[in-house]
């Protein structure tokens, strides 16, 4: 059975909110700290319920909405997000006010929006789904093990429309705190670049909320079929490229016209993926994306709504450099991903 | 159809035993593990009796042999898998597609307390060390990689409901033949973030919990962690094992009403039990227990018995809640009560909800209030419902009828 893109939405560092763009549309970032450029709400929520939701579920439910509309469907047969930190502003807030006022006159509208799965059933509610739910948590591969998971619902015939998402946010405090850990590069040097040439310690932050309508059912809209997804933990990088192999030879494909890797500008992590692609012979067929997104929990689903728009745009960015590459059409594209050489993750769509 | 999915082997500790034989021998005594906070750092102490393990975090990492310093969350997931997975040696569970799949509702966040008292004062301060096991993924990382899994990995996080839903998706993935062995089950520690969020919510009892009765004032808190060795009938046949039972069906469903509140007629639960109920294949009187989510919240405890009603009139099975003893663990409680529902089924137990004497208003279940011994359990129902609407059902049935 196959699993096609009939819908997207994404909001993201970039103008994505409006449908765009290739062409002109992406833009190197170039700041330490990247935050979505985000859609005048008001266009898309009822203003009443916009000041009951905190930002990350503002921007889950436009992204949702707009991949549902995209679509065509009213309501998903089942919700499913991936997302590493989850409702960090709430959490926050919650937090704060239990140190502050030391466990005192504290009042519920924070607690009841931190927890993790608040932005998948606050989706099922607007959306009034009763079908299956559920929220992913686990770092770089949450977004991974949602897909993962409405690929499995579909295969098993328990939902056919499936709404996906991959969200984060960036907040102050978790921003400090991984600065404090050396997560970040010192200064803004960026943008992080895919070649040997002045990598440094540390990344870029971004953050994103991005959603996808998945279905059997190809519809006319189609941007992508998802071939495969694969997450391998706690294996080494030769493990990882014996699984890339058996999944492109399952799916017929020798060589995927095109890589989009989760390079993220840091030299030790960077290092790993160079290991990786050169055991693959895939160098020369490989461009980076968190350029564009910067890094964060679920930044795959940001290459995971690149990927599928060149295959329906059939273009490639412009601000892609292609000089250096010998790209024929793309029909085929792997998306890979890892954190910390721990989790590496595969996403592998072709054109519909 | 797919291969059958089997529970081979199980690990759990909570308030109420460090292990499965001081867990089920507190049920044969009546001793319930709800008490005076001694282990949680908290102004309310002496307010809300909490369900805490019985241990200290450093009397948990002597048991376990691990640092002291890391989260409770770690310490208490660890000591469950280890024994969920000591019959085996991972190097050959390794050898067969094997996933770790974990859920947790608050994650390293009885550390994180600690340092942001340092961190609001200062931006610069609070140990790092604190912080670096705050998301859910940190504590699945390290249990994972100190058990010697590898493969497959992910954490979930559906609040109350979010160990069943491991237990949920390891099997579909053994099912649809991605993985041969899943270990799979949940964890929360207490921290004051959920004992303050309960309380400004205004569901926390001040006194003993009383689910499915009348008299039910709200819940208890507490910890704990489950797992549960799942295996493919092939990975069970080559590592000879002997299986507690088998997964027999599983459903889960959103109740679509309200961030924090079951609908009145309990449609949510109503769906999960429903859609469990036939992918088993099995009549409603073939269910020799139902172990309910039965929190003691006024709310929970009449949507979840509507939805019974609903389903299960006019004849009911046995049926009760087992959080008067361990509390609610959050996003524990779905794989502690898949353990002890495997456990019913394996030694032919129904567990006592012994703060029993009326029944809800408006409803007719009557909980067993007394420990069973030698009773023939067949099939078990496990309701978990949370926040959000999350509802999971889980039915256990004895292997080979």
């Amino acid at each position: 059975m196959k699993i096609y893109i009939n819908g997207m939405g994404a909001i993201s560092p970039q103008h994505t909110h409006n449908g765009v763009v290739l062409k002109d549309g992406l833009q190197q970032l170039a700041q330490i700290r990247n935050d979505c450029v985000e859609p005048e709400y008001g266009n898309y929520i009822d203003p009443k319920q916009i000041r009951r939701m905190s930002r990350i579920v503002r921007m889950s439910v436009v992204a949702s909405k707009q991949a549902q509309q995209d679509a065509g469907i009213e309501t998903p047969d089942a919700i499913i997000v991936g997302t590493a930190f989850g409702c960090l502003e709430d959490t926050y807030s919650f937090l704060s006010k239990l140190v502050q006022f030391k466990e005192d006159m504290l009042s519920p509208t924070a607690f009841i929006h931190s927890t993790h799965n608040t932005i998948a059933s606050q989706i099922a509610l607007l959306f009034q789904c009763r079908g299956y739910n559920s929220t992913y948590v686990h770092k770089n591969i949450s977004f991974e093990s949602a897909l993962l998971d409405g690929q499995l619902l579909i295969h098993e015939g328990t939902a056919n429309q499936v709404l996906v998402g991959g969200v984060d946010e960036i907040i102050d405090a978790q921003f400090s705190i991984l600065n404090r850990m050396g997560s970040y590069k010192k200064e803004n040097k960026s943008p992080i670049s895919v070649s040997n040439t002045g990598r440094s310690k540390g990344t870029i932050a971004g953050e994103g909320s991005i959603f996808f309508s998945l279905s059997s059912t190809k519809k006319e809209n189609c941007y992508a079929e998802i071939k495969s997804i694969k997450t391998l933990s706690f294996s080494d990088v030769s493990e990882f490229s014996k699984m890339t192999q058996d999944m492109l030879h399952s799916n017929n494909i020798p060589k995927p016209d095109l890589v989009l890797a989760g390079y993220n500008g840091d030299v030790a992590e960077d290092a790993i993926i160079d290991e990786y692609l050169k055991s693959m012979d895939l160098k020369n067929v490989t461009m980076a994306f968190k350029n564009y997104c910067g890094e964060y929990g679920t930044a795959s689903a940001f290459a995971l709504w690149l990927a599928s728009s060149i295959l329906k745009e059939e273009k490639m960015p412009e601000v892609f450099n292609l000089d250096a590459m010998n790209l024929g059409k793309i029909k085929n594209i792997l998306i890979y991903n890892h954190l910390g050489n721990v989790h590496h993750s595969l996403i592998l769509v072709s054109a519909c | 159809m797919g291969t059958s999915v089997y529970v081979v082997n199980v690990g759990i500790i909570s308030a109420i035993g460090n292990n499965l034989r001081e867990t089920l021998k507190s049920f044969e005594l009546h001793q319930s593990g709800v008490a005076e906070a001694r282990f949680l750092t908290t102004r309310h102490h002496q307010e809300f009796p909490l369900a805490e393990v019985k241990l200290s975090n450093y009397e948990l990492a002597q048991l376990t042999g691990l640092d002291r310093r890391l989260s409770r969350t770690i310490l208490l997931s660890y000591h469950a898998a280890q024994q969920a997975i000591a019959p085996f040696n991972s190097a050959e569970l390794n050898q067969m597609k094997t996933g770790f799949i974990s859920a947790s509702s608050v994650g390293g966040m009885d550390k994180t307390e600690f340092f942001f008292e340092d961190f609001l004062n200062d931006p610069e301060s609070g140990d790092l060390h604190d912080v670096m096991h705050h998301d859910c993924g940190k504590a699945t990382d390290y249990v994972c990689e100190k058990l010697g899994l590898k493969g497959f990995v992910t954490t979930i996080s559906t609040a109350c409901s979010s160990s069943a839903n491991a237990i949920m998706l390891g099997s579909r993935m053994i099912k649809s033949g991605q993985l041969d062995v899943v270990v799979a089950g949940g964890v929360d520690a207490l921290t004051r973030f959920t004992l303050n969020g309960f309380n400004t919510l205004m569901i926390v009892d001040r006194k003993q919990c009383r689910p499915l009765d009348s008299s039910r004032e709200g819940l208890n808190l507490g910890e704990g962690a489950a797992y549960v060795v799942l295996m493919s009938e092939a990975a069970s046949k080559k590592f000879n094992t002997s299986p507690l039972c088998e997964v027999a069906g599983y459903c889960n469903a959103n109740d679509s009403h309200h961030q924090t509140a079951l609908s009145d007629e309990g449609n949510g639960p109503f769906l999960a039990m429903q859609g469990a109920l036939k992918m088993s294949g099995l009549r409603t009187s073939d269910i020799s227990y139902i172990n309910m989510h039965g929190t003691g919240t006024q709310n929970n405890d009449s949507a979840e018995g509507r939805a019974v009603e609903r389903i299960f009139h006019p004849s009911y099975p046995k049926l009760g809640s087992t959080k008067s003893f361990t509390g609610h663990t959050l996003g524990a409680s779905g794989s502690i009560e898949a353990v002890l529902s495997a456990v019913a089924i394996q030694k032919g137990l129904i567990y006592p909800n012994f703060s029993f004497t009326d029944p809800v208003n408006g409803l007719h279940l009557y909980p067993e209030i007394k420990y069973l011994e030698n009773v023939e359990v067949t099939n078990v129902l496990s309701n978990s419902f949370g926040f959000g609407g999350n509802c999971t059902s889980l039915i256990f049935s004895k292997p080979d009828q």
